[in-house]
């Protein structure tokens, strides 16, 4: 498994700093939330991790040094080529043709088995981010980006893809960074929550969630939790 | 009169002069000539043109280099070039074709400039994330949404080689459909012309719905 360190010294876009000192280390299989206010940089963060940005200062270490970890990213827009089918999709982001067992699986487990030789266009969102999370689990990642896949679903949905994807991520474990900025989503799945600022962007308190995903089946419990970081950290009042 | 003269002649007497062109194979023969020259220059302009195309439209320095130049053989005149390549090369078959290309590239390159500068980012980015090979992602993920500009490229492309091909020939060859229609009007003979013209209009006709129509509809098949 796969440990993240990053020392983010500064990423500039020409009109202003996005983030400056920003350290965070995520011990591997870890799933650590991060929460924080559109636009404060929390893309950006996953594109300098996923090596799409590489223009910033400070280090960004995956792993041992000179290995290089499999990264599946899940983005905020599936993403998903429309001229091929939803099979054709997955298949492309694996080497060559081998196309593991697994995949019907992944498919009948996300309810897509009837749809995968059509085009995702014929998709409904929901359905094209199932397909693009299919598509980042088919490859066996050892950390998963993922930023906030579950916009703009409705709510049983968004719930149901958030239990297969939970139950995908403890049959194999894996680092993930998942961003949201939904609390509630984030205390269902994580095992740590880090809290952002904005204008750069900085760590401003991390939470360690106490609770075993076993006991936060248990609705109130979560509320209750998140009731309490209300009165604690009444800086966050933004974010809660 | 002016009904069956020899300028404005019945569509009976012209179907008349292109059925016995044909018997003879002189029809045959120069519409033959004329469409392996297109197809010559034809599979020279695309694949460079698109080529070049995709070079500037990705690679900014170059386009900005290349710009102006481009701007400058788009508006060239056709006959200049065919001229100069005759003057220059001499009156042989690779003048011809030569000249042919130099018209049809800078359109090809524009149309196709166009496409990938128009690429979608977010899709690049998803293939760069997965470690997409180059080919893969020319494949998937360029080449789909080239291929309207590139069917664009082509059906233009077709038009404007068939115009400047029989320029060519009448200038410099001495076969095929421009040395042809040159003599016609020597001998005022507008039955002919327009025979030939009906040929040339029946094969346009026949790409299009043999070749272009159905590579159409099998690459938007994945469109709502």
């Amino acid at each position: 498994m796969t440990t993240i360190n990053i020392n983010i010294r500064n990423k500039r876009y020409p009109q202003a700093t996005v983030i400056s000192d920003f350290r965070l280390a995520l011990n591997a299989g870890e799933f650590v939330c991060l929460l924080g206010p559109s636009g404060c940089g929390k893309t950006t963060l996953l594109n300098c991790l996923s090596g799409l940005d590489t223009s910033y200062e400070g280090e960004v270490l995956l792993g041992e040094k000179h290995t290089h970890p499999k990264i599946g990213y899940i983005f905020q827009n599936p993403r998903l080529l429309p001229w091929r089918t939803v099979r054709e999709n997955i298949q492309l982001v694996l080497d060559q043709q081998q196309t593991p067992d697994s995949l019907d699986a992944l498919l009948d487990a996300m309810h897509l088995l009837e749809v995968q030789h059509q085009y995702p266009e014929r998709l409904s969102l929901g359905m094209s981010r199932r397909v693009a999370i299919i598509r980042a689990f088919a490859i066996n990642p050892d950390i998963l980006l993922m930023d906030e896949p579950f916009v703009s679903l409705d709510a049983p949905t968004a719930r149901q893809v958030r239990e297969l994807l939970l139950q995908l991520w403890q049959q194999r474990p894996h680092t993930v960074l998942f961003v949201t900025h939904d609390l509630r989503e984030a205390i269902a799945m994580a095992d740590r929550l880090v809290f952002l600022s904005a204008n750069p962007m900085q760590v401003v308190c991390e939470v360690r969630i106490p609770y075993s995903r076993a006991q936060r089946q248990d609705e109130t419990l979560l509320e209750d939790f998140r009731m309490q970081l209300k009165s604690k950290y009444p800086e966050l009042k933004d974010l809660l | 009169m002016i009904l069956s003269s020899t300028s404005l002649p019945l569509p009976a007497t012209v179907a008349g002069v292109f059925w016995q062109a044909c018997l003879t194979g002189q029809l045959p023969y120069h519409l033959g000539i004329t469409l392996l020259r297109l197809i010559a220059s034809f599979a020279i302009a695309m694949p460079l043109g698109c080529a070049i195309g995709i070079l500037l439209g990705r690679n900014k320095k170059l386009d900005a280099f290349f710009d102006n130049w481009l701007i400058l053989f788009l508006n060239v005149p056709a006959l200049v070039t065919i001229i100069l390549c005759y003057v220059w090369f001499g009156l042989i078959e690779a003048a011809a074709i030569f000249a042919v290309v130099a018209n049809k590239l800078p359109n090809v390159i524009i149309t196709i400039r166009e496409g990938s500068r128009a690429l979608d980012q977010d899709l690049l980015d998803m293939a760069r994330s997965y470690h997409f090979s180059k080919r893969k992602t020319l494949v998937h993920v360029i080449w789909p949404q080239l291929y309207p500009f590139v069917m664009a490229a082509t059906r233009s492309g077709l038009a404007l080689i068939w115009k400047i091909i029989l320029v060519v020939e009448l200038l410099g060859r001495s076969n095929g459909m421009g040395y042809q229609l040159h003599l016609f009007f020597q001998l005022f003979d507008v039955a002919s012309i327009l025979a030939y013209t009906i040929a040339f209009v029946a094969i346009i006709q026949l790409l299009e719905m043999a070749l272009l129509k159905p590579l159409d509809i099998q690459a938007r098949r994945w469109r709502r």
